[in-house]
Formats: structure tokens, sequence, C-alpha cells
């Protein structure tokens, strides 16, 4: 008798212990947004460097969470996440074209939201098994320095759709990031050639890429390069050119109808070193005031309904992106620009 | 028979519970490690543990923005890291290199003494090997050095050489005089960044609408060809003497600073 309450005693200690575990690994939500004096953050972002690091800011004024950010162009984001998920060192995936949160997904690099509000996203701009939320909009806009166009092409009208840009009149003259590391690239790519077969794809990128002369490194660094004069014509997301508009470049955005569009999304990456921070700070960017605030800050549009009233314009030129496509053929899409590049030269 | 059933029972029982504080005890076990402190008996023997190839210095120097100089524990180890992450990949071979004349070129002082030059350009090369851009690695060390060393104080220091200084209104630009200038790098060598605690007021100047934008050109170097964004910089200047500073030589986005007396020195 004395021998079954020992084990009875012990059962009780490791089943007591197994919760104790269980429940400081798991947040809990309601207290996540009050206080995480103590937690640290470590956030991938991929959204333009200073809007990531204000919400961050904003993020420990209201927690008192300590963070690292760490700023990375969208597929180098994917890539370190996928070189350590066996050992995570970030929790937090942030922004970026969202092909690479989907890839994330589908790949099992980030894990469910917890997130109440996630409930109010239109399904467009959130994952069915919660593992990512839209935060913000953006759609893939021409960007084109006045100056610079009137220099160059004089009274020429300006191109309004991306097929436009494929001409070669434009032969060195288009500003354009590396697809292989920025996901603005690799969104217009994904974009222009879904609807293609092989042989049209290759000839489309090949002509692109004839107009393509310095990469850059990343989609704003693409749109610096045109709001300094260095190109008279670029792509870039419209929030980076409005930032940029808002400093006094003379810079021209156009949307085209149908444009290409992605979503500054959030994740948490799977097995994260401070779960609960992570699954607090995804909360955060899907509060109300969270997203009013950015889309002051990061000229973007919000993905909360009750917040898009401004945005509704921009909306009705959004075409229709197959993201799980582009993050499926990323390695057939990247190859044939890489073909694209030795028939360019 | 029915002993039999009670015991087995029993034994699963106690098969359950075992496997609850395997789990339970396992699960602890990586929690139990942090937070502990770790004494180090002597400075020898922290040396001894120490890697040698630790960097207690970096210094450097940039076509256009200057001497710059990394002497704290994050960013060298920032830099360090992102420079083994580059020297992971395959060096170039010699045929494949770029003859462009690098943008920065520096030193890193390890713990031990010792001193490995570098530079960076196009390709980044150290220790007689060159490294290309992969992955965007390249280009992330270089933001990374920019970054470190660009301020308001560096940007009055700056202001002294640059001929090409303008205040900007509706794309229009009119050159600034010459005692505005001064008195401009006066504001800016007091200016305080913001902090922490600014995180608020942040937010309000990121949506604020600026007054007006002053527009600064580097000259050219002559030496090294690089784009045209690597020579500006933009500063917003707000209602209530805050401004915003934006290198477009790197991706960083806009620095915010606290400037008492901007708005006078261009009132008019």
């Amino acid at each position: 008798m004395k021998r079954v309450g020992f084990w009875l005693c012990l059962f009780l200690v490791g089943v007591s212990l197994f919760f104790y575990w269980q429940k400081n690994k798991t947040p809990t939500p309601e207290k996540s947004l009050h206080d995480l004096h103590g937690h640290h953050l470590v956030v991938y972002s991929s959204m333009r460097d200073e809007v990531g690091r204000a919400l961050l800011m904003l993020f420990q004024e209201q927690t008192g969470c300590a963070y690292e950010y760490i700023h990375l162009p969208t597929q180098t984001a994917l890539a370190r996440v996928r070189r350590e998920q066996q050992k995570p060192i970030a929790d937090v995936l942030l922004g970026g074209a969202l092909h690479a949160q989907m890839q994330a997904a589908a790949e099992n690099l980030t894990e469910p939201l917890q997130a109440q509000a996630l409930a109010q996203l239109p399904p467009a701009f959130r994952s069915a098994d919660r593992r990512w939320a839209g935060i913000a909009m953006t759609p893939l806009a021409i960007i084109v320095h006045q100056k610079q166009w009137q220099k160059i092409f004089g009274a020429r009208p300006w191109p309004q759709t991306y097929t436009e840009l494929l001409s070669p009149d434009f032969q060195g003259k288009i500003s354009f990031a590396d697809p292989n590391v920025a996901g603005t690239s690799y969104t217009l790519l994904a974009y222009m050639t879904q609807d293609m077969n092989a042989a049209k794809r290759a000839q489309c990128l090949t002509s692109l890429r004839q107009n393509v002369d310095q990469l850059a490194y990343s989609g704003y660094e693409s749109v610096e390069r045109v709001a300094s004069g260095d190109y008279p014509l670029g792509i870039g997301f419209l929030d980076d050119a409005d930032s940029l508009k808002a400093s006094g470049f003379p810079l021209l955005t156009i949307v085209p109808e149908d444009a290409a569009w992605t979503l500054d999304a959030v994740a948490v990456i799977q097995h994260a070193p401070d779960e609960k921070a992570a699954q607090a700070f995804a909360a955060f960017c899907l509060e109300k005031n969270t997203q009013k605030l950015l889309s002051r800050i990061a000229f973007s549009s919000p993905t909360l309904p009750m917040t898009a009233e401004d945005d509704s314009q921009t909306a009705l030129h959004l075409g229709k992106m197959d993201f799980v496509r582009a993050g499926r053929e990323q390695q057939d899409i990247l190859d044939t620009w890489a073909h694209a590049k030795q028939d360019a030269h | 028979m029915k002993t039999l059933r009670h015991k087995f029972a029993v034994m699963l029982l106690l098969a359950v519970g075992m496997l609850f504080a395997c789990a339970g005890g396992i699960l602890s076990w990586g929690r139990a490690f942090y937070g502990q402190t770790m004494v180090i008996e002597s400075k020898e023997d922290a040396l001894r543990h120490a890697s040698v190839s630790m960097p207690v210095r970096i210094e450097w120097q940039d076509v256009y923005l200057g001497k710059g100089v990394a002497e704290d524990m994050p960013t060298l180890a920032r830099l360090q890291s992102q420079i083994q992450t580059l020297r992971t990949s395959t060096p170039l071979q010699e045929a494949f290199l770029h003859q462009d004349a690098p943008r920065l070129q520096g030193t890193i002082i390890y713990l031990n003494g010792t001193r490995q030059d570098f530079a960076l350009g196009k390709v980044f090369h150290i220790d007689g090997q060159s490294y290309s851009e992969e992955g965007g690695n390249l280009h992330a060390l270089q933001n990374t050095f920019l970054e470190t060393m660009f301020t308001a104080e560096r940007l009055a220091s700056l202001l002294a050489d640059t001929k090409t200084f303008y205040i900007t209104s509706n794309h229009l630009e009119e050159s600034v005089p010459q005692a505005k200038q001064t008195q401009l790098r006066e504001i800016l060598r007091a200016a305080k960044p913001f902090t922490a605690e600014d995180a608020s007021l942040a937010l309000q100047i990121r949506a604020a609408r600026p007054r007006f934008h002053l527009r600064i050109y580097f000259p050219s170097t002559g030496i090294y060809h690089g784009t045209q964004a690597e020579r500006i910089v933009n500063v917003d200047v707000y209602d209530n003497d805050c401004l915003a500073m934006e290198y477009l030589g790197c991706t960083h986005g806009r620095w915010l600073y606290h400037a008492p007396g901007v708005q006078e020195v261009f009132a008019e």
C-alpha cells in the first residue's frame, strides 16, 4: 500500500511539473499587452526600416518589453528563418512581401497567432490557419522622378502599366532591386508572369532585365535611387515612394489598374525563444489604434476594415495576386531571372 | 484475476506518471540555466576563456562620411557577426574581382592586439580574400557601418566642406547663405537624438508634415564612383524645432533630433 502511495505522489508531482511548464510557456492574452518587463523580443523585419523601428519603440513604451530589431530584405529574412529552424534566434517575422510569409507558413516555420482581432480581418488579409496576419497593405507603383523624366523623355506620357516598362526605350533607365533579395521586385516578377507559360515568362523577364541597370539591395533603396535622380523611373511600393515624396523629392507615383500589391504581415516564429512577447506583439500590431497610427506614419493602408475609409480608392486598383503560386514558383522565377540576366548581357 | 487487473491498472497509472515526470523534467531542464551568474576568477582566466578573435575596436574611413570608430560591444558584435557571415561564402577568384575603388576602408583591432585591414565596396576584401554580395549580406554590412557613423554632429562637421547646400520648398532649391550654414552647424552640433522616452513624439513627427527641407549634396570624390543617392542627405524641419535626417546612401530611413532654434534660422 505504501509503495502505491509513493508512486501516486510521484505521479502527481510529474503531472504538476508538466502543467507548470505548460502554464509558463503559453502566453495569457489578457495580460500579455500590459506588462512585459523582463521579456526580450527579437524581430526580423522587412518593413521600411524607420516604420518597423517606430512600431517596436511604441510596443516597448506600452509594455516594457526590450527588443532587438534586425532589418533584412524579405528574401534574406525568410532564408534566415529557414536556416535557424532547429534553433530559432528571432521571435517575430515582420513585414516584407507576402509570398515569403505564406512560404514560411507552408514550411511550418511560423506558428498560429493567438490575437483575437485576427478574426476581424478580411480573409484575404490573414492566413486561414492563423499563421500570419496583414497589418498594412500597399500597392506596387511606377515611380517617376519628374525632373529627370522631363530631361530624358521630354513630354512623353508616363508609363501607366507594368508592361509598358518592358519597352526598349527604357533600357538602363529603370531602378530595380535584386529579386533574389528584395520582396518588392520579386512581387512584380511573380505578378507579371503569374499567367504566363515558361517561354513567355522568360521573354518578359529578359525584356525587363535589359531595362534594369545596377540592382539595388532592397525595394526602398531602389526608390531612393529614383528620388536622388540616379534613375528617371523605378518600381517600388507606394508607401516607400510616398515617404520620400513627403520629404520633398520630386517624385510622381502611378498605381496601375489591377496593380500588384502586398501586405506587411506579422508572424510568430515556430518555437520562438520568447513566445509570450511575440504573441503579444502580434496582438498589438492588430489593435485598431496601432493600425491607424501605422497608416499615418507608413503611408500604407490599414487592414482592419473599420479603418480603411481613406483607402477605398487604392483598393479599387488592386489586381488579383496569387501569393501561393508566387511562393511555390519562387525558385523557377528566380532561375528564369538569372537566365534573363545572361541573355540580357 | 481481479487482483491481476488491479495491478495492471496501478502499473499503467505509474507508467503514465513517470512519463509526465520525465516530460516535465526534460522541459524544465532548459530553463534552469537562465539567469544564473557565472564567476570568472581573474582577468587572466577571462582572457583564457575569451576568443583571441574578439574585436575590441573597429576603425574605418568612408569616402563621404569620414572617419568612424566602433568600440561598444553591441556594435562590435553586430559588425563582427556580419563579417563572419560574409566570410562563410566562397571567396571570389581573382579573375572576377571588381577593380573599383572601395567606398570604405578600415582596420579591425583584436583583443590580443592583432590588426586586420579590410575594404568594402562592390566586394569585401579581408585577409587577401574577396567576398561578393550574396543574399544582401555585403550591403547589410555597409548599412551598419553607415548607420553607426551618421549623426547630426557628423553632419555638422561635413557641412564645413560641402559647397552644395540648399533649402527646398515645392521642389525648388535655393542655395543657403554662408552665415546660415554656420548657424545650422552650431544647431546640429547641439542637437539631441530622440530616445526611447520620445516614442510618442517620434510617432507624431513621423506623421506630421515638415515645414521645409534642407538638402545637402556631398562633393564628388573623383575616386569612388557610387550612386548620386550616396551623396545626398535630406533634413526635414518641423514646427516644434524637431528635425528628421535621412541619408539616401543607406536604407535606415530618418533619424529624429531635437534641434532648438533650427526654425528661427530659416524663419524668413
